[in-house]
């Protein structure tokens, strides 16, 4: 009970994250399945992947009736990303958990790293006269 | 034809991160379908969204076969983030867009750490 309940506030959380930051939400689940919940590296992927398909299929939708998506580009990128998509399940699903962990690991701090020098580049002008 | 083998590239690399990793593949994504394809951000957001959905649902398959899913925990997560995507895209000129990005970029730091000493 406390388990689901921890889970709806973290998804509820993260949904907002990636709404407004444009963010998937597949970096912040990932760990708080393996930290919180005590899941493996392997499942709790796979769990925020099962998470991930139909929260961007909803957005996907919306964007789609605004005539935003670009199909000439989606269908090529979409075909080598199934390919990839495989390959890598593949290597995720065979790796050894504690390689996988350090791996992702290493991914957070490159996003942290890429997200803060982008925050000290965009700051200034975010507080101009109407930033809250 | 160059630039369809150079995307459908982008889309292989793409799905290896978001497999590898289980995350979306947007933060490839995006910036490549910008730097290479010269869409606006915002068109580069959609179509990035819309080839998230074929690729997870892909990866999805492999970990769902492989009993690699735990789709109780998957089934509480979508209800909030179902819900908190929805809430901040109606609501999106009162989040502290500012605020939430170092708050964002603490977590991710605080998580790598976690999962580094563990």
């Amino acid at each position: 009970m406390t388990e689901a309940l921890a889970l709806i506030g973290i998804g509820l959380v993260t949904g907002m994250l990636a709404s407004s930051l444009g963010i998937g939400g597949g970096v912040v689940f990932v760990p708080f399945l393996v930290v919180a919940i005590g899941l493996d590296q392997a499942v709790a992927q796979g769990t925020s992947l099962a998470v991930i398909a139909p929260t961007a299929a909803i957005g996907t939708y919306i964007h789609v009736r605004y005539g935003r998506v670009d199909w000439s580009a989606a269908v090529p990128v979409a075909a080598g990303g199934v390919l990839g998509a495989v390959l890598g399940a593949g290597l995720a699903l065979a790796a050894d958990p504690l390689v996988l962990r350090r791996l992702f690991a290493a991914l957070l701090l490159v996003l942290a790293y890429r997200l803060v020098t982008r925050q000290l580049r965009s700051e200034p002008e975010l507080r101009g006269p109407t930033g809250r | 034809m160059a630039a369809t083998v150079r995307i459908f590239t982008l889309g292989v690399v793409a799905g290896v991160v978001s497999g590898l990793f289980g995350v979306g593949g947007g933060v490839v994504v995006v910036p490549g379908l910008v730097l290479w394809m010269g869409l606006d951000q915002r068109s580069a957001a959609a179509t990035s969204l819309a080839t998230i959905t074929v690729t997870a649902a892909a990866a999805v398959v492999l970990f769902g076969r492989a009993d690699s899913v735990d789709w109780p925990a998957a089934g509480y997560l979508l209800i909030g983030s179902a819900v908190g995507a929805w809430f901040a895209a109606r609501h999106l000129d009162r989040v502290p867009r500012n605020w939430l990005s170092w708050l964002f970029a603490a977590l991710l730091i605080g998580a790598a750490a976690r999962l580094m000493i563990a």
